[in-house]
């Protein structure tokens, strides 16, 4: 049953044509979208480059202003997705941007299940002690969820 | 003995090391080139490409001709019989054997047959991202047809393969006593290396791009080593592989490999429905 299971997600693989790629807008996401989109356009396939915007815990209780700087945090992050959905779509046919709000692995895993992807590329830059004492790396937590093979990337030299 | 003998003894197991081997370059046609190189102890190694095209120098490449660096890799200078033969440094400094470097350097001479570009070089933006995967596997447990899924992957990538055993002696040989209780831990592991030695015969059979590599210790230490000898791009997990290990579950290695890996690592999950 497992193997019959690895075959079918390594036929996915195999027959790449969604690829999902998920950032975090710091200054490795351009080489992971590079990465990502030399990937695609092995497999000829279209690329969803993927931000999820984590809404602080303070905004449960927020006051006017609060709001006023998340939007204006939320159009940054928008337009820098954007930017690098433009960098990258020099390389790829298909490639579009995909903002979502919530918990990363959760949203991420939807969107993937949401899409049909066939795979999902992140990206790990061998955190601190301490984000790995309090469990602050994305990628693990991405790889338990998705419903499709996940690649981790590693830039060189990081 | 005196130090210098030992010292002269030291200087000679060095040079028996580190000798230079020579590869002999046969270019049948303009499409196609064939090394030929002896097995050898160590890289990085320059190689001495023996021919008479000198068009066939690797591509990203560099080699002396007449005393000179040349940097120009598909317009060398014509050789005449005076001129010394180009002498040619590997861009990838592998640890591995002179064959499998061989192979690799054939690979970037090779004019693939393309149907858009027939004739020409293929460019490095149009070779595959990902060139070598590491597959853990507990040769104890895994059969050649269980690693099919994989294959096909690594075959979608034009990729080459290398198996990896890491042996772990099993708790249940803590009981094991008397003189002859590190002999049988001997043939146990002799017997974990001829399985590997035979899964990776087996697994050639359909996939020529297949090596293997025996470890002892730590599982996710003998992977994060062996993937930085072997400049591996991909370290492969597929949890349907079940890696046992008595110290780390697949998630744990997973997760461990994710964090402190030095290349990509892709996990193929068991899907919904296990």
């Amino acid at each position: 049953m497992k193997i019959l299971e690895a075959e079918r997600l390594s036929g996915k693989l195999v027959s790449t044509k969604k690829v999902v790629v998920a950032v975090d807008l710091t200054k490795h996401s351009e080489a992971t979208a590079h990465y990502a989109a030399q990937i695609a356009k092995w497999f000829n396939a279209s690329l969803y480059i993927a931000y999820v915007f984590s809404l602080p815990p303070s905004s449960e209780f927020g006051i006017e202003d609060a709001y006023n700087v998340i939007d204006q945090e939320r159009q940054e992050v928008r337009a820098r997705l954007d930017q690098l959905t433009e960098q990258v779509h020099r390389d790829v046919s298909v490639c579009e941007s995909v903002y979502l709000e919530g918990e990363p692995e959760e949203q991420i895993s939807a969107l993937a299940s949401d899409l049909g992807a066939d795979l999902i590329i992140t990206a790990s830059h061998h955190p601190t002690f301490l984000a790995r004492l309090f469990n602050l790396d994305k990628a693990p937590k991405i790889m338990h969820l998705a419903p499709c093979p996940v690649l981790v990337y590693h830039q060189e030299n990081t | 003995m005196k130090p210098l003998t030992i010292v002269t003894q030291v200087l000679d197991y060095l040079d028996l090391r580190i000798k230079i081997p020579k590869i002999v370059c046969l270019q049948r046609k303009r499409s196609h080139v064939k090394l030929i190189a002896p097995r050898a102890n160590v890289t990085p190694f320059p190689v001495v490409v023996a021919q008479s095209d000198y068009d066939a120098v690797p591509l990203g490449g560099m080699y002396w001709f007449n005393g000179q660096l040349q940097k120009r890799y598909w317009t060398a200078p014509t050789p005449n019989p005076e001129t010394p033969e180009p002498f040619v440094r590997l861009i990838t400094r592998r640890a591995l054997d002179v064959q499998d470097t061989a192979s690799a350097l054939t690979d970037q001479l090779s004019f693939k047959k393309n149907p858009r570009n027939d004739g020409r070089v293929i460019s490095a933006n149009n070779r595959s991202p990902i060139r070598r995967f590491l597959i853990p596997i507990d040769v104890l447990e895994v059969k050649p047809v269980d690693l099919k899924p994989i294959l096909k992957v690594a075959e979608r990538f034009d990729a080459e393969i290398t198996l990896l055993h890491c042996y772990e002696i099993p708790p249940s040989f803590g009981y094991a006593v008397g003189p002859l209780a590190p002999m049988e831990v001997t043939l146990h592991r002799d017997m974990a290396r001829t399985r590997l030695l035979k899964l990776c015969t087996e697994v050639r059979k359909f996939f020529a791009k297949c090596r293997y590599v025996f470890v002892v210790g730590s599982l996710p230490v003998e992977i994060l080593r062996a993937s930085a000898i072997l400049h591996a791009d991909l370290i492969v997990i597929a949890l349907s592989l079940d890696l046992v290990s008595h110290s780390w579950t697949t998630r744990e290695l997973l997760d461990e490999l994710v964090r402190k890996a030095n290349c990509s690592v892709l996990e193929i999950p068991l899907g919904p429905s296990v």
